[in-house]
């Protein structure tokens, strides 16, 4: 078993790459953000401040939202690589199977697969972590003349490396409780099928999903209402925010999808655009979650810019100071873009290897196309508008959620003083609208070469 | 299930002349590889496909009969010689147009069905023309209910690949093939991964097909039984025709077959 199980690693290990890449993103991540607080706390102590604890306190808070954000969207593209790693395995899991492995032990082989890509990562990102705030020391201290130097904590190591081990097992834990249930019978079937949630997960899940995201806006609205009353109605609607977000997440297999029809629904009618949303609606799990990936990151955007504009709307309308505080936001505003942009590099290689392993696993369905008459021009179309479709519905529901948590986020603070309609900045909206087309435009550019670079025979030929 | 082949196929609307063959491959080779990895799956194939005929390939495994099948459906370039389709050359043609080509005066069925597992059972049928960008015509639209019904699928258009047995979804891969009403219809192993029941269904189905309605069949198979649905079987070795006969029934045919193995 464990033998097998090495040797399946070393099979995957190439579509693993994306995986360990993303883990030593968010590791490097988490090394540069624990350097600040570090450095940070220590020129402030040296500067003779007694602000060291609240320096530590705020720089913690942004070190915990973000990382946990980006690990979070870790998780997510993880799972997919690897449940689409282990649905390549069916046959030989379901062999195992016949020949008498539980589905314990199957499922236990995957934690081989977790331990390696984390560690791998792990490392990879603790290293380039410290390099990059070396090098980022050095030239701070050169250029400012401040005496800035490289200050060593075990968290540094300690931090990227547990949190790794521990989100990868976790996400090849996720995506093998599909393959884990395979039964031997299943040796004898094709493993082309779709991942579908069982019935009655499926409605477990809408409904905790609904519950949760109901019990959010709930706690929105009252956030929002007691903000009008006093300034402490973020305290109501922080968790009601964590809240709807952990429901559309969970609910995502169930709700994304008919997102997903109907945005399909608006696209010309053309081989390519039907084929990619059937494709995308086959394996509703998967499409979830890369569609979630996607929206993190566009909700956090959008957050941000909403509350950001609001907050500089009320200071120069209500209190009629402006331009001080608007460049103060505005700063702050670019910190929350650059710390954002982790978890939106982490969705992008996800959806790009995400669609890279889907070719690779419909190698054979892309051969039948193309024999019964699907051009190449069409197939690069279809991985196109896959991508897109997905970016897409990523952006309006990130845009419908950034917009709403923005809204209750800058009122709840405000509201009782200066109570504000959602501000969305058009030159925001164009810019993220067109980022995101670019980005899914991209994505589909190495599937798509790939896809239309299988030879239609692959199809008459017996696998 | 209903007799499938109750209701007669509508006529073949233009018939070209008979005389003159659907498809043809003339000195015909294949070389996989090269250097001392080299094989050799086709050393000089000379073939031509009768019209509304079903034509059997037969021959051992590894004997070359799914290449010269794909090389005459232009899915893969031949190293030597000239395929035609009707008294078009292919050899040669660029993809794009080789695949509308397919697309458009092609018919395919394998032996392990390909369907497509996102689409339903209708939406398989229909591929062809989603593929060709063209709506569906009335006419087509009528053609596509004779084939459900005379394929015993009416009730099960709406079912996915996976909630069907083999034979229906071979089933439902015959009617996706015939839909376009092709020059050629190509068949690798069709039942090659079904019971005797089903296998017989498919054979009465490709039977009826090429019968009735006129439809070229290449029927590519180690199976003496399905060869038998025949009206001419080839027999390949080693990348050569070694023989070519009217066929018969299955008795006759796994005779003469083996009669040959033993020569
Ligand atoms: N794509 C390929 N690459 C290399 N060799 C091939 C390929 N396809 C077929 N062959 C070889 O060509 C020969 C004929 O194969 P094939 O046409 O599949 O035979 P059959 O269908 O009669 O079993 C075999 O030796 C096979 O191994
Ligand atoms: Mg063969």
């Amino acid at each position: 078993m464990r033998s097998w199980a090495l040797r399946q690693l070393k099979e995957s290990a190439g579509q693993y790459a994306a995986s360990a890449a993303v883990v030593a993103i968010v590791s490097a991540f988490a090394v540069l953000l624990l350097e600040t607080t570090e450095v940070f706390s220590a020129a402030v102590a040296s500067a003779g401040l007694d602000a060291v604890d609240a320096v530590r306190m705020g720089l913690g808070t942004v070190t915990v939202v973000f990382l946990g954000i980006a690990v979070v969207v870790a998780v997510l593209v993880i799972s997919n690589t690897f449940s689409m790693v282990y649905a390549g395995r069916v046959r030989d899991i379901a062999l195992l199977r016949l020949i008498g492995a539980t589905g314990k032990q199957v499922r236990r082989t995957s934690l081989i697969d977790g331990v390696a890509v984390g560690l791998t990562g792990a490392v990879l990102g603790i290293v380039a972590g410290v390099l990059i705030s070396l090098a980022a020391i050095a030239g701070i201290s050169a250029s400012t003349g401040a005496e800035l130097s490289f200050i060593f904590v075990p968290q540094l190591i300690l931090v990227p490396l547990i949190g790794s081990l521990v989100a990868t097992v976790a996400a090849s834990y996720a995506g093998s409780r599909e393959v884990s249930r395979v039964a031997p019978i299943e040796a004898t079937r094709s493993s082309a099928e779709g991942q579908r949630l069982p019935e009655r997960a499926a409605r477990g899940r809408s409904i905790t999903g609904v519950v949760l995201f109901m019990a959010g806006l709930g706690l929105l609205g009252l956030g929002t209402v007691v903000g009008i009353a006093a300034p402490v109605g973020l305290l109501i609607a922080f968790p009601g925010g964590v809240l709807s977000i952990a429901g559309v997440i969970i609910g995502s297999p169930v709700l994304i999808p008919p997102v997903v029809a109907l945005v399909a629904r608006l696209l010309p009618r053309s081989a390519a655009n039907r084929l990619a949303a059937a494709n995308l609606l086959h394996d509703p799990v998967r499409t979830a979650r890369t569609v979630i990936s996607v929206v993190i990151g566009v909700t956090l955007l959008t957050m941000f810019t909403v509350a950001g504009e609001m907050f500089i709307a009320a200071t120069r309308d209500y209190l009629g100071q402006g331009d001080d505080v608007a460049s103060v936001i505005d700063g702050l505003l670019q910190a929350v873009y650059a710390l954002t942009s982790f978890s939106v590099i982490v969705a992008a290689i996800g959806l790009g290897s995400t669609l890279s392993m889907s070719v690779l696993q419909r190698r054979r369905q892309i051969g039948v196309l193309r024999a019964l008459g699907l051009t190449t021009r069409q197939t690069r179309r279809m991985l196109l508008a896959e991508s897109l479709l997905v970016t897409v519905v990523g952006v309006i529901v990130g845009l419908v959620l950034g917009t709403l948590y923005g809204f209750v986020g800058a009122n709840s603070i405000l509201g009782s003083q200066y109570f504000g309609p959602p501000l969305l900045p058009p030159v925001f909206l164009i810019v993220l609208v067109v980022g995101a087309l670019a980005f899914g435009a991209l994505a589909s550019l190495a599937p798509g070469r790939r896809a239309s670079g299988i030879a239609p025979a692959v199809a008459l030929r017996e696998a | 299930m209903p007799n499938p082949l109750s209701e007669p196929l509508p006529p073949r609307s233009a018939t070209p002349a008979a005389s003159s063959p659907a498809a043809q491959v003339v000195a015909l080779t294949k070389t996989f590889g090269d250097g001392d990895s080299a094989v050799h799956a086709l050393r000089g194939v000379d073939l031509a496909i009768q019209r509304a005929r079903i034509t059997a390939v037969m021959g051992q495994s590894g004997s070359g009969k799914s290449t010269l099948l794909q090389t005459m459906a232009g899915l893969e370039p031949p190293t030597s010689g000239r395929v035609l389709l009707g008294d078009q050359e292919i050899t040669g043609m660029n993809d794009e147009t080789l695949t509308r080509l397919r697309r458009t005066r092609m018919g395919f069925v394998f032996q392990s069905f390909n369907l497509l597992p996102a689409l339903d059972a209708l939406e398989n049928i229909r591929l062809p023309f989603l593929l060709a960008g063209t709506g569906v015509s009335a006419d087509t639209e009528a053609w596509i209910e004779i084939l459900l019904t005379r394929l015993g699928l009416a009730d099960r258009a709406h079912h996915r690949p996976q909630q069907l047995s083999g034979g229906q979804q071979q089933r439902v891969a015959i009617a996706r093939a015939l839909v376009t009403r092709p020059d050629v219809l190509f068949a690798d192993e069709p039942t090659g991964s079904l019971d005797s029941a089903s296998s017989r269904d498919v054979l009465e189905l490709l039977r009826a097909a090429s019968g009735e309605w006129g439809q070229t069949i290449v029927l590519v198979t180690h199976d003496p039984v399905a060869a038998s649905a025949a009206d001419r079987v080839v027999r390949m070795s080693d990348g050569v025709i070694v023989d070519d006969w009217a066929g018969g029934s299955a008795e006759s045919i796994a005779e003469r077959m083996l009669e040959a193995g033993a020569r």
